[in-house]
């Protein structure tokens, strides 16, 4: 993924700012998941990748026990 | 409403139910739960039921409210993203044990600076960037006008980075 740090660094603002849009967002989300983040975003990454909705699973992952409802 | 009505008028709408309900949760399981509970509820409230204009509408309208009512709840965390934090490191490419580890808490950490976010902040950071839901659909479900919406978002995603870099900061200190 050959990237423009600058271009990076102005959706980085963006993003902060809520003006990305989902397409922007996701594309961040690549740059922070390959191998070319810029030493100054690397603070950055878990936040771009805590997310990651790849593969989201069925399984029941939420922690919370049926119980709690009942 | 006798119970033939209510299974004739309100059974053909499950399916819509559902397929909303699992599209904000993201989970097989917590959709169907949510769906039950609507269910449970309309066939509770049966007599009133003849009443309403559109129970269609008013189907959905509790859906939508036990859903948000889930976000609400103290357990739904941002943790809730169904991927392991040792799933997304694997996928980038070959990095070594350590760094894996180090990824792992570093993601766990925005879990936990996630969850410990005001409500407002942690449903639209939530719906967001865990969920990827457009403006829109984030207004639909929690009632809030666009602009209040991205004043928390920007505010629960300008805090996670801070407590990020003060924890970060912090830990290099430590060792």
């Amino acid at each position: 993924m050959k990237t423009d740090v600058k271009q990076i660094d102005v959706l980085i603002d963006k993003f902060y700012d809520c003006e990305t849009t989902l397409e922007e967002e996701k594309y961040l989300k690549q740059y922070f998941h390959s191998d070319n983040v810029a030493p100054h975003h690397k603070i950055l990454v878990p936040q771009f990748i805590f997310a990651d909705n790849d593969s989201p699973n069925l399984s029941n992952s939420f922690g919370i026990t049926q119980s709690e409802y009942e | 409403m006798d119970s033939k009505e209510f299974v004739e008028t309100l059974l053909p709408i499950r399916d819509k139910l559902f397929r909303y309900a699992k599209r904000v949760l993201i989970n097989y399981e917590e959709a169907e739960d949510i769906v039950q509970e609507v269910y449970l509820r309309l066939w509770t409230n049966r007599e009133q039921l003849a009443e309403k204009k559109s129970l269609e509408a008013f189907a959905m309208t509790m859906t939508k409210n036990l859903c948000i009512d889930r976000y609400r709840s103290k357990g739904y965390q941002a943790s809730n993203t169904g991927v392991d934090a040792g799933e997304v490191s694997i996928a980038a490419n070959s990095i070594s044990p350590q760094k894996i580890t180090e990824q792992r808490d570093a993601v766990d950490l925005v879990k936990q600076i996630v969850s410990s976010l005001p409500e407002n902040m942690r449903i639209v950071l939530t719906l967001r960037d865990v969920q990827g839901l457009d403006y829109d659909e984030i207004a639909e479900i929690t009632g809030s006008n666009i602009n209040t919406l991205k004043v928390n978002l920007s505010r629960a995603r300008k805090r996670v980075r801070e407590e990020l870099s003060n924890k970060y900061q912090y830990k290099n200190y430590e060792d």
